[in-house]
């Protein structure tokens, strides 16, 4: 079981200068990020019990937006197109990320930056999750489906209060403490120093 | 060997036993009513300019089985009529399942336009819709008839067009019984636009098909 966590990493693949010098030149650049709730509705419908538990991943939106500002902020870009609405995550055949052809089919061209997490459970009565949550990034070249970078980071999302029994879950950010999202936005700057390779800190 | 071992080892062997099933299915497959420049692919996708669409219609349902053991080699020998196993459903809804795969992100979806016509009659609305959903991811799905999964806003009820920028799936509630697959109908996919043009809308023709699938378990 300790060995679980290991096998599920995302590989690592570090950006070359040439990569990083590109993002100035790229004219298009987009940041998607994919669904990290999988269950919206109420747990409880009335007196029954409609779901046992939360499907949640790594706040993944949240953490693209922090990553994009920062990288832009770091080399002064402004052609990132923050995409706002999440997408469903068609997996590989290795079920290991989610289909790249699937983003060539939609934006057809230039570099895109995608962030997954695969999903975990948090019981009704909250707690803890099972593993920390991690996030995977990759940069991705549509015209050749090349992959460019790729790095995931992982932060503990701590004690999780009880989600709400009977409302719609707006979005998983609702779930997360506000210390824990701290740590997510500490997760996308991490990244963004291992796409620029900065020393680790 | 005691008695009492033998028998343990019988009732082990019972009861880790698997079962083997034959069944025939009847469903409605989807077809072209016009098909002069059109065809449906293996995965049930019909290609228009710049997207792929598939309809499904839940109302398929086996009609007949074998069943029976499968300790070394598979027997299904035990028939079983379709009217115990899956007798036919004689109450609404009836459900219909709708897939959209566009190139590019100007595609939007009105999934409230869609039509049914039963029997040539006027079209019936969906009173209810459900979406967007992802696709479920299985192979065969022609003859598969559920094809939206994970939906991740649990909404329904959507009347605006709703943008289709990936492999998207909605479904659609109509308020009759579902019909047999002896009965033909149509599905007129209105609501379907790119950049806030119409797209001519396919006329989706159901008539009966067949399959047979295999089921063994440990």
């Amino acid at each position: 079981m300790l060995v679980l966590p290991a096998c599920a990493s995302a590989p690592r693949v570090p950006a070359t200068a040439e990569t990083i010098a590109s993002l100035a030149r790229e004219r298009q650049i987009v940041a998607v990020h994919y669904h990290a709730l999988g269950t919206p509705g109420p747990l409880h419908n009335g007196a029954r019990l409609v779901h046992g538990s939360v499907t949640m991943a790594a706040p993944t939106g949240w953490i693209k937006d922090r990553f994009v500002q920062s990288l832009e902020a770091r080399l002064g870009l402004q052609q990132i197109r923050n995409v706002p609405e999440p997408r469903f995550a068609y997996l590989e055949r290795e079920r290991a990320a989610p289909d790249a052809r699937a983003l060539k089919r939609t934006f057809e061209r230039g570099l895109v930056f995608d962030f997954y997490s695969p999903w975990q459970y948090l019981p009704a009565a909250g707690g803890r999750l099972y593993r920390a949550s991690e996030i995977q990034v990759r940069l991705l070249r549509l015209d050749d489906l090349s992959l460019l970078w790729a790095d995931s980071c992982s932060f503990d999302a701590g004690h999780l209060p009880p989600p709400p029994l009977f409302l719609r879950l707006e979005s998983v950010e609702k779930l997360y403490t506000p210390a824990a999202l701290g740590r997510a936005s500490g997760c996308a700057d991490v990244l963004v120093a291992r796409l620029l390779g900065d020393p680790e800190r | 060997m005691t008695p009492r071992s033998v028998l343990g080892i019988a009732l082990t062997l019972v009861l880790a036993q698997g079962c083997a099933a034959v069944q025939r299915w009847e469903f409605s497959r989807p077809t072209l009513e016009r098909p002069e420049s059109m065809a449906i692919d293996e995965k049930g996708y019909v290609g228009l300019p710049g997207v792929k669409v598939a309809v499904t219609a839940r109302n398929d349902r086996a009609t007949f089985a074998l069943a029976g053991p499968a300790i070394v080699v598979p027997l299904p020998i035990i028939p079983l009529p379709g009217s115990v196993i899956d007798p036919p459903k004689r109450e609404p809804p009836f459900w219909i399942d709708v897939a959209i795969d566009p190139e590019g992100e100007g595609f939007t979806f009105a999934p409230g336009e869609v039509r049914l016509h039963v029997d040539r009659r006027a079209g019936l609305t969906p009173t209810l819709t459900r979406g967007p959903a992802a696709v479920s991811e299985y192979l065969g799905r022609r003859d598969g008839q559920v094809l939206c999964g994970f939906d991740p806003s649990g909404d329904n009820g959507a009347i605006a067009p709703i943008p289709v920028r990936e492999r998207t799936c909605f479904s659609l509630r109509f308020e009759i019984v579902p019909p047999t697959a002896d009965t033909s109908f149509v599905v007129s996919l209105h609501g379907l636009a790119k950049d806030g043009q119409p797209v001519d809308p396919p006329q989706i023709l159901f008539t009966k098909g067949r399959a047979w699938s295999f089921q063994c378990c440990l």
